[in-house]
């Protein structure tokens, strides 16, 4: 990333965010910030807090406590503006499922304030290789068609902040690493982008910074690099390391409890 | 690369958002034969059904009390099960979550929702009225129709705010397809569609006559037959009102955005 967008405001921050459901803890003092241009992956396991906290950012679920801003805005005060500048992949694709994705795709750009026309939904469903289906219904696409929808969808309004949870859950190879361009593509043109991942493959290439998250908190933040220099002398890394090297991912299973 | 920010994008006019949401509930609707099947075809269904039962030739006025009920519990058919059990399955599915990360209102969602469920009832309305008057000879009025078409969207509201609360205390589309299914034939029974409410007990002839299905039919009838309304009909009028504001004030204050057992 442009490490001049540094010295800009994010265009995400969270800070000190605590997120309950009736008894259970699921986010416990989560700061981090994303800026213009930047990658950030969220790692943990399942249960680790990262939808949950990606659902407050997207105004979908409300904090205990704590406060998010998104370019500047606070989320919790004006949640329409913030959403506004806000492109989404759920980690459940679900669209309407009668549609045509010529239809969906017109409906949520026109939802985000752009108006599309059929010829540019179809150039669009063609980016992302859906021409062919472009007049067929949601529910008759395949789970990888789905969420290739998902993601043209989420990032066609050109947002300032990208919150894509798994969004290559489900993928081919080949349709993973064109999204991986596409994410790289985007930062590229200045989109803050968050995703959350099991991959440490994906992780790897393509987060500037990464946040491992456990049990609601953070346990460790950094680039791969950082992370990985870090805590390679630790014994709990020596514990999980199966090879000569430390990798990302001895590091993330000693933190989050998987080598034990 | 740039670290400018890609520009700020304002978010749709709520007109624009409600036409937007509108437009694609009315093309899933069009898209979706079954539904189609239920919001049309089943009322026909029940006119031609109710006036072949009656021995010779159907009076206009007995023509008109048939297309009133058919018209009625198809819009509860539609209302009560249609509505509710789509309405699940968005949530069930994830679709509110995801019309929700736009930037629109997330109650101008469920106002799409409801007045696309009206449109439809007062859609199938209409088409029983025509079938009525190619088929039986009856010859409705302008101002019939109007009132016909006051009362419907009376009637349908009262359907769509009884489903608001079937949708809040389900967690399942299965749930509240069975719920609504229930509370329909409950409802029907209690018009005396199948026994007549004359040789009902005295307390539940009283129950009867305010249930929703009943109300709205009993106002359809004089409503279509051209009738100047009497206190019955305010009263029936009124009580649907009633059950609107009661029924919708209880489904919208429990409704949950999100899905899970409760």
């Amino acid at each position: 990333m442009d490490q001049s967008a540094l010295h800009e405001p994010p265009v995400l921050d969270v800070d000190q965010l605590v997120v309950d459901y009736g008894p259970v803890r699921a986010v416990d003092g989560v700061s981090f910030r994303v800026f213009a241009g930047e990658v950030v992956g969220l790692l943990g396991p399942n249960g680790a807090g990262k939808t949950s906290l990606l659902s407050v950012v997207e105004g979908l679920v409300a904090a205990r406590s704590g406060r998010v801003t998104v370019a500047g805005v606070d989320a919790r005060q004006h949640p329409v503006a913030v959403r506004a500048q806000m492109g989404v992949q759920l980690q459940q694709t679900a669209f309407q499922p009668d549609l045509t994705l010529i239809q969906l795709v017109r409906l949520y750009s026109g939802l985000h304030g752009m108006e599309v026309d059929t010829a540019a939904a179809i150039a669009g469903l063609d980016r992302v290789g859906l021409r062919r289906e472009a007049r067929r219904r949601f529910s008759q696409l395949s789970g990888g068609q789905q969420q290739r929808l998902a993601l043209l969808v989420a990032l066609i309004h050109e947002p300032a902040l990208a919150l894509l949870d798994e969004p290559t859950t489900g993928l081919d190879p080949q349709s993973r690493r064109e999204l991986w361009d596409r994410i790289e593509r985007l930062a590229g043109e200045g989109t803050g982008v968050v995703l959350t991942t099991h991959s440490m493959e994906e992780a790897a290439a393509l987060a500037d910074r990464l946040v491992i998250m456990h049990h609601g908190r953070v346990r460790a933040a950094g680039t791969p690099e950082q992370l990985v220099q870090e805590f390679q002398g630790d014994p709990r890394v020596a514990r999980s390391q199966r090879g000569q090297a430390t990798t990302l991912e001895d590091v993330f299973l000693a933190l989050t409890g998987g080598a034990q | 690369m740039s670290a400018a920010l890609p520009g700020p994008r304002p978010a749709p006019s709520v007109r624009r958002a409600f036409t937007l949401l509108a437009t694609a509930e009315l093309a899933g609707m069009a898209k979706n034969r079954r539904s189609l099947l239920w919001t049309t075809a089943v009322p026909v269904a029940i006119l031609v059904l109710g006036v072949s039962q009656v021995s010779g030739h159907a009076s206009p006025g007995r023509v008109w009390a048939i297309v009133a009920l058919a018209a009625v519990m198809g819009a509860f058919v539609l209302g009560l099960v249609g509505y509710s059990t789509d309405l699940v399955g968005y949530r069930e599915r994830g679709v509110f979550r995801r019309l929700r990360t736009t930037p629109v209102p997330a109650s101008l969602i469920l106002v799409v929702r409801a007045m696309a469920a009206l449109a439809a009832m007062l859609l199938a309305f209409l088409v029983v009225v025509v079938v009525a008057a190619l088929a039986y000879h009856v010859h409705p009025t302008v101002a019939t129709v109007a009132g016909g078409l006051g009362v419907m969207a009376l009637g349908g509201l009262s359907a769509v705010a009884l489903a608001q609360v079937i949708v809040a205390r389900t967690a399942r589309a299965q749930s509240a397809t069975a719920l609504a299914r229930l509370v329909l034939m409950v409802s029907l029974f209690l018009t005396g569609f199948f026994i007549r409410l004359q040789v009902w007990p005295v307390f539940w002839r009283h129950v009867a006559e305010w249930t929703p299905v009943r109300l709205a039919g009993a106002l359809l009838v004089p409503t279509l037959q051209g009738q100047p309304w009497g206190p019955t009909a305010w009263h029936d009028a009124g009580g649907l009102v009633a059950w609107i504001v009661v029924t919708g004030v209880v489904g919208v204050v429990a409704f949950r955005w999100e899905g899970g057992d409760r």
